[in-house]
């Protein structure tokens, strides 16, 4: 059966539309309508100044504050297609671990660029992400400004780091939730950023952020426990740390030393990462203390 | 000859469910018109039909958004609709109980278990069979959960070719309680990521509809829907007990057989694409009873499109209420449902009688 | 034909029904009675198919077990003693559900016999006990409506059909049996009650013990002896005036 020349018109059309989409990111001018995904994401794109460039953000993404103004397109891991093809977007900017695959796959074939930055929590995972969303957003003046600083902020922390004598074991709870102590284990954030202050993980063993056995955690034995400041969620108290068992039991729980910061501060390993390794160390190693 | 009076008067409701048949059609019909032309991203009718008429098509992103997006959702959402509603009319029917639902046959709990297993150790597997599951690893374990459970549901339960629908409820309750056992052991072995996907699929989405899914449902749900009014009158018959029903020359072994299968198949396939949706499958099916009487004959096909457009309808409000974000459609249905569920509960008081 | 050859029944490691022999021929009413435990719902049971039995029987020369349902249910109804419905089905369509052939004008006819039209619409759970009993005669009564078909004659299996019944009722419903039977079908009956036995059976089986004490004609099985060994009680056939009113219902012929 011969194709019908209007067909053959309509995929040429088609084809003309899908090649000129995927042009655009070659095109010289920056995209001007931006999906930020990951909270670090969304703070590295307002640090290069591209704050007036964002239409939406994730659910995750809560610094600074001007964002919280921004639409929400749901949880990183959870996103919905037409949602974030809702606003327009010319650039979607995200951390690794954006879901799900079918989403993900629709904004692609919606002629979306699509561009995931490296995410490691560690400092040069840090840099690389500030040097992948500047390179995405073309901002390479102020990509490599914020560059410089930011590594000149883990560069200080480092140097504190190393000069410490006796480091501290530092044990990260995220969640207290029904008694089960869901706690950073190796290669997660929370190691990342406590290594940076000068500290050392107490948890051990596992990888990721996973529950411990509460004899796991007694033979752990942080000098500190580590816990994330939640807005508007259910506190986790020092006071529930006290009657915890297993981490009152510990050197940390005697001793009441428990030190809380903001989440996103503490494990975003975006832009602020110097300030929180300094505010981490401060706390842990105070002066005179 | 008796001369008949009005059908109505003789307590026969066909002609009235009959009635509702076609009118659910239409219903379901517009209630799809209406899901394409709903959305996030504010591509409305107009639009669609504009951009088809004037011969320009739509742009690339409205095209993706009604072809990648709107599209395999309502397809998905009817589908799974349709297979909730459907097996859930088919396990009432079968246990002779208004309060059964597919869950019964362990379709949801083996399910459930399949899922979390490939969520949590799903990167236990030797990275070629991964990469080849790929996006379809929990699907597949979800489905094959399902299967199994209920396989070993029948196993237990049938002796000498007989099936004891009570022996199946029992060990039903026995196996959830054991499926929840290991559940548990899963999550407390999974780390903070894969509690947040396993918490997602539990609350169930159609977010993640393709029509590569809808092609590996498709062939499970549809013959159900088909076929499953050929047990209508076995079903009818099994409403007087297990044995009446085969005195008036039901072969009834032969009913509860067919009915296992048809939901380990159907509401199998929908939990597997579409993680723990519920309530549709109870609500459904009783609304029709009290709307259009128990006769399994316009009971299946109606729940079919009832559950259907039920479903496309949640799946609007899912995905337009938290806009750019998104709810997923277990919350909804369980919204909707269970207050509806509970006014019927009520309803059942008042008129006394046993179950 | 119905016949029964070394028909015996295990329960559990219970023998209830030890080698029986019966027959019963087409147009004509058999009353089985008997005290309770005597087995005659089990014999019941084992003819309508419902349990495995060693030994033989048959129904128009088809052995029942293993039967296939539908060929059983063509030339056979059984009216069970009480049946729970699960779904609020209406009167009529609880009717229909014992329809093979014809429509709503037959499901209103067997109605009509049982003194039920009015209440074709009522909702079957609303109903009295009586009149649910009566309601499942009709939709036996549909299912073999013809009482003598050209392969055969057909049957009526009823168990205790009048146990839930007033006087009035009780009356016209083994009317109805008898009617089905003077027109050629088959009817056996598990029945409690021996005047209404005596008044409407042709033969009468009385059951002891999972034996068969005697099948005969009433007059021949309602005797005191027969009757006191059977049910272990010192009876008097024909009792002599109490000091109260005795009711004695009138067997009104046709």
């Amino acid at each position: 059966m011969k194709p019908s020349v209007t067909s053959l018109h309509g995929a040429l059309c088609l084809g003309l539309l899908i090649a000129a989409a995927f042009a655009a990111p070659l095109r010289a001018e920056p995209a001007g309508r931006v999906v930020t995904i990951g909270g670090s994401v969304t703070e590295i794109a307002v640090a290069l100044g591209a704050a007036d460039r964002l239409v939406a953000r994730d659910s995750t993404s809560n610094w600074p504050e001007s964002v919280l103004a921004l639409p929400d397109v749901g949880y990183i891991r959870a996103l919905s297609p037409e949602g974030v093809l809702s606003v327009a977007p010319d650039l979607i900017l995200s951390e690794p671990g954006a879901g799900p695959a079918e989403a993900v796959g629709v904004l692609t074939a919606a002629g979306v660029p699509f561009v995931t930055v490296p995410g490691d929590p560690t400092p040069e995972g840090v840099l690389a992400k500030i040097d992948g969303v500047a390179e995405a957003l073309g901002l390479p003046e102020a990509g490599a400004r914020l560059h410089a600083e930011v590594a000149a902020g883990l560069e200080t922390a480092r140097s504190r780091a190393t000069g410490v004598t006796r480091p501290k074991k530092v044990l990260f709870v995220l969640a207290l939730q029904g008694g089960r102590v869901m706690a950073g284990g190796e290669g997660s954030s929370a190691e990342g950023i406590i290594a940076l202050a000068g500290g050392v993980n107490a948890a051990t063993g596992f990888h990721g952020y996973k529950q411990m056995t509460d004899e796991a955690v007694i033979a752990a034995a942080p000098d500190v426990i580590l816990m994330m400041d939640r807005t508007g969620g259910p506190e986790v108290t020092a006071a529930d740390v006290q009657t915890h068992p297993a981490l009152a039991a510990t050197p940390a729980g005697a001793a009441g030393q428990v030190i809380r910061m903001d989440g996103m501060l503490l494990l975003g390993f975006g832009p602020r990462t110097p300030e929180a390794a300094a505010a981490l160390y401060d706390a842990l190693y105070p002066v005179g203390g | 000859m008796v001369a008949l009076p009005h059908p109505a008067l003789l307590g026969d409701r066909s002609a009235r469910a009959a009635l509702t048949f076609r009118a659910l059609l239409v219903l379901m019909l517009a209630v799809s018109v209406l899901s394409l032309g709903t959305g996030a991203a504010g591509l409305d009718l107009g639009q669609i039909a504009s951009g088809l008429w004037s011969g320009e098509g739509l742009s690339q992103r409205d095209r993706v958004i009604l072809m990648d997006v709107r599209l395999p959702r309502l397809a998905m959402g009817l589908l799974i609709g349709a297979a909730l509603a459907v097996s859930g009319a088919l396990m009432q029917g079968l246990f002779r109980n208004p309060l059964a639902d597919p869950g019964i046959v362990g379709v949801g709990a083996g399910a459930g278990l399949g899922a979390v297993a490939a969520i949590v150790l799903g990167g236990l597997l030797p990275a070629g069979l991964a990469a080849l599951a790929g996006q379809h690893l929990v699907p597949v374990a979800a489905f094959l959960g399902g299967w199994a459970a209920t396989l070993l549901l029948y196993r237990i339960a049938t002796r000498g070719g007989q099936t004891s629908v009570a022996t199946m409820l029992l060990a039903g309750i026995a196996l959830g309680a054991l499926a929840g056992a290991l559940t548990g052991i899963l999550v407390y072995l999974a780390d903070d990521t894969q509690l947040r996907d396993l918490t997602f699929w539990s609350m169930g989405s159609v977010a993640g509809a393709s029509w590569s899914k809808i092609a590996a449902a498709l062939p499970l749900i549809l013959p159900v829907l088909l076929l499953s009014p050929l047990l209508a009158r076995g079903l009818n018959a099994l409403a007087l007990g297990e044995a009446q029903a085969g005195h008036l020359g039901i072969r009834v072994e032969r009913v509860k057989r067919l009915a296992i299968l048809g939901v380990a198949a159907a509401a199998g396939a929908a939990v597997a694409v579409a993680g723990g949706i519920g309530f549709v499958g109870i609500v459904v099916p009783h609304l029709l009873r009290l709307a259009t009487g128990p006769d399994h004959r316009f009971l299946l096909p109606n729940a079919a499109l009832l559950g259907a457009t039920l479903l496309v309808g949640a799946d609007m409000i899912a995905r337009t209420l938290v806009s750019p974000a998104e709810l997923p459609i277990g919350i909804v249905t369980a919204t909707l449902g269970a207050p509806v569920f509970l006014w019927i509960l009520m309803q059942r008081r008042g008129l006394g009688g046993g179950l | 034909m119905l016949v029964a050859e070394a028909l015996s029944v295990a329960l559990g490691r219970r023998t209830v029904l030890q080698g029986l022999d019966l027959t019963v021929r087409p147009g004509s009413l058999t009353a089985i009675v008997g005290p309770n435990g005597s087995g005659k719902t089990t014999l019941l049971r084992a003819i309508t198919g419902d349990l495995p039995y060693r030994g033989a029987a048959r129904l128009n020369g088809v052995e029942i077990a293993g039967a296939d349902p539908a060929r059983m249910a063509a030339v056979r109804g059984v009216l069970a003693q009480s049946t729970q419905l699960a779904f609020p089905f209406t009167v009529l369509e609880v009717v229909r559900l014992g329809l093979r052939h014809g429509g709503d004008g037959l499901a209103m006819a067997a109605l009509a016999e049982v003194g039920l039209t009015s209440h074709a619409a009522r909702d079957m759970q609303t109903l009295s006990g009586g009149e649910q009993a009566r309601a499942h005669l009709a939709r036996v009564l549909v299912q073999v409506w013809e009482p003598v078909a050209p392969d055969g004659p057909r049957w009526l299996f009823l168990d205790e059909p009048v146990a839930a019944l007033d006087i009035g009722h009780q009356l016209s419903v083994m009317r109805i049996a008898r009617r089905f039977a003077d027109a050629g079908g088959g009817v056996v009956a598990v029945m409690h009650d021996l005047n209404l036995s005596a008044m409407f059976a042709d033969r009468i089986a009385l059951m002891q013990d999972g034996r068969l004490l005697a099948h005969d004609l009433p007059d021949r099985v309602l005797t005191d002896d027969l009757l006191a060994r059977a049910y272990g009680c010192p009876v008097r056939v024909n009792c002599p005036a109490r000091s109260g009113p005795w009711l004695v219902p009138q067997a009104a012929a046709g």
